[in-house]
């Protein structure tokens, strides 16, 4: 709806010291006397200690009313626009919407209005004696449909209004409200007729203008200390970063004032490289630029994995402990070499496919020169039957000749292939060598492996068990009795040595 | 704008006690909007028959009524073919202090007691004065076709 329904106000609010004494003075019926509901519509002129005395002769907009008594309909429309034009001519600073209130118990079904299906604000009652709030029925006849003249319970056509019972009103005054800047943490309660005086001048949660003169921003009154608290700072950790450091409350009703930080004490808390922080391993204080390194090499909690995981040793947990476990665990002492070794096989298969492509060179090499060879010898005997069949037109030089070159040719193709042949039975030994003393040395720390993993798992199943208490001594122990004892297959086939070339 | 707190209130009663035969759920990104479902009431041509309509309050509402159409076809003598529904409370009758949950109840009595003589679609209230049996069995067999569950 319009605006101006939150901005209502409680006109009675606190205005009437004397209001229990008017109650009793009046009785508990409506009278046109009363000085309450319609009738009392001056907010702003009011004097309150004249209960004692008719209300008429101090209030304008109250006489309108007392000494009509019954209101006609379009003299309570003109009313109500005159408080309006007056409320909105005054600018009064009115935080509380009266429609949007919480209450703190389900009002009385009595106490609600039929239209806004709120308890009563500012209710008045008409001819046919039903009740509604003063805006409701202002809109209603204002509304325009057909049935706007008619009562919208009964539907008899309203004809006359009147200020309710005392009696209604102080029930109204009396229903208990939860204050409306509770979802930035004010958590306290008040009657309804108080809750204007609440945040308009106590509330801690209440934005109020800066108090600075050329600042026009809001501050929760809680902050107020007489400054301006919306300057630009500079960190003092961080000496480099300049940033802006306005002093912003989030008060958004959807945010609750527990997680609401200055943008300084989110600058430090969240993204300062200087800002202090706690290593969530080891609980050591830190500056946020150190964390990297702190993590990657010094926390003695952070979870890291035994070296020996690449081939198998299951062994994770905090640094210190694996670091501890490192100094035993077989598997971590064979990683570095395994590691070498699994280089060294992937080098040496490198340099195979290099020799084989070699091979491939050298047997196309040959074919071109047998092809070149046969080509010469063909091209020889048709020039000797040529010179046959023309009578001897080659000289006899010239046949010795070709012939002396055809043994060159023969000869240089011969050790060639020698060369080649050598060159390649060579390499062939070479590589076959190399990758019997890798296999050997495989199969070796294989061998080797696998009597450790049996070892340890011996050893947890032991641990496990419960007999041994100090865990570490004895595993090394069985370590070293495995290596010397029993079953030695791998340091006996560590021992043989690689047939040599 | 906020959403008046009339609107909220009405909207969480429909939730917690839903009027038994009748829902209405509001859109998530616009609670202004309501899908509703009416069952035809027994004894009734619409008997077994699940009516979709839409339902939207205005921004003067409850000064103003709430706007509700049919979506499903039904063969009613006060509801047309665009599913607009002849009902004095929708309009010249309008209360504020009415609710979408009255009104819905009304729209379904409506369904239960059709009036020929106040119409809105007169092809069909023609053929409901005329051969009131004729007209009971067309919207029992539309009702069958358009609004199964
Ligand atoms: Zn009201
Ligand atoms: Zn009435
Ligand atoms: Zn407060
Ligand atoms: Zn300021
Ligand atoms: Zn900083
Ligand atoms: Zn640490
Ligand atoms: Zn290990």
């Amino acid at each position: 709806m319009s605006e101006y329904d939150d901005d209502r106000e409680l006109y009675y609010l606190g205005n009437e010291p004397d209001y229990a004494a008017s109650v009793l003075a009046s009785g508990f019926r409506a009278a046109p006397e009363l000085d309450f509901a319609v009738g009392d519509l001056d907010d702003f002129n009011f004097e309150p200690f004249v209960t004692a005395a008719p209300r008429g002769q101090t209030s304008r907009t109250a006489s309108l009313l007392q000494s009509s008594g019954l209101l006609q309909v379009d003299e309570f429309q003109r009313l109500v626009e005159l408080k309006r034009d007056e409320s909105s001519e005054s600018g009064t600073y009115s935080p509380v919407g009266l429609r949007s209130l919480e209450y703190v118990t389900t009002p009385n079904e009595n106490l609600i209005c039929a239209i806004c299906t709120s308890p009563f604000i500012k209710p008045v009652e008409l001819n046919c004696q039903h009740i509604f709030c003063e805006e409701c029925l202002y809109d209603h006849l204002k509304s325009g449909i057909q049935s706007a003249s008619l009562c919208p319970k009964c539907r008899d056509p309203i004809e006359s209004l009147c200020p309710t019972s005392r009696l209604l009103t102080q029930l109204l005054d009396e229903l208990e409200v939860v204050c409306p800047n509770e979802p930035c943490g004010c958590k306290t309660l008040h009657k309804r007729y108080t809750i204007h005086d609440h945040v308009s001048s106590y509330c801690d949660f209440e934005n109020v203008p800066c108090p600075a003169a050329d600042c026009e921003r809001f501050i929760p009154r809680r902050l107020l200390n007489g400054e301006c608290l919306h300057s630009q700072l500079e960190c003092d950790e961080c000496e480099d970063l300049m940033m802006e450091m306005e002093l912003e409350v989030r008060v958004l009703p959807t945010i609750s004032y527990s997680i609401s930080l200055t943008r300084q004490q989110d600058h430090i808390k969240n993204k300062c490289p200087s800002g202090l922080l706690c290593c969530k391993h080891c609980a050591l204080n830190l500056r946020r630029g150190d964390l990297a390194e702190h993590h990657a090499r010094d926390c003695e909690k952070i979870p890291i994995s035994c070296r020996g995981r690449i081939i198998g040793c299951p062994i994770t947990g905090p640094r210190q402990f694996v670091n501890e476990h490192m100094k035993t665990c077989p598997i971590a002492l064979m990683a570095p070499h395994i590691q070498e070794q699994n280089e060294r096989q992937s080098k040496l298969q490198a340099e195979t496919s290099q020799i084989r492509s070699q091979l491939i060179d050298l047997e196309t090499k040959f074919d071109e020169l047998e092809a070149s060879f046969k080509q010469l010898s063909t091209s020889i005997k048709r020039e000797r039957r040529q010179s046959l069949a023309t009578g001897g037109t080659v000289s006899a030089s010239r046949v010795e000749e070709l012939t002396g070159r055809l043994d060159e040719l023969a000869l240089d193709h011969n050790s060639r292939i020698d060369n080649a042949t050598s060159e390649n039975a060579r390499m062939h030994m070479n590589f076959v060598n190399e990758s019997l003393r890798n296999q050997q040395q495989f199969h070796t720390f294989n061998a080797t492996l696998t009597v450790m993993r049996n070892q340890l798992n011996m050893l947890s199943s032991l641990r496990a068990t419960g007999n041994n208490a100090n865990n570490t001594t004895n595993a090394a122990n069985a370590v070293n009795a495995a290596n010397s004892g029993s079953s030695g297959i791998g340091l006996d086939s560590v021992r043989r040595e690689p047939p040599k070339l | 704008m906020a959403l008046p707190k009339r609107i909220i209130k009405e909207t969480e009663r429909l939730m917690a006690e839903p009027v038994p035969g009748i829902s209405a759920v509001p859109h998530e990104d616009n609670l202004r909007y309501f899908d509703v479902t009416i069952d035809g009431p027994s004894q009734s041509p619409y008997e077994q028959g699940t009516f979709k309509l839409e339902l939207f309050l205005p921004d003067d509402y409850p000064m103003t009524p709430p706007k509700v159409r049919f979506l499903t076809k039904i063969y009613h003598p006060n509801i047309d073919k665009l599913g607009r529904i002849c009902l004095d409370v929708l309009k010249s009758n309008w209360s504020p202090a009415l609710q979408i949950r009255t009104i819905l109840l009304s729209i379904q009595a409506l369904l239960g007691a059709p009036n020929p003589d106040d119409p809105l679609a007169n092809d069909v209230a023609k053929r409901w004065k005329e051969d009131q049996n004729a007209a009971i069995q067309t919207a029992r067999d539309w009702t069958t076709q358009y609004a199964k569950k």
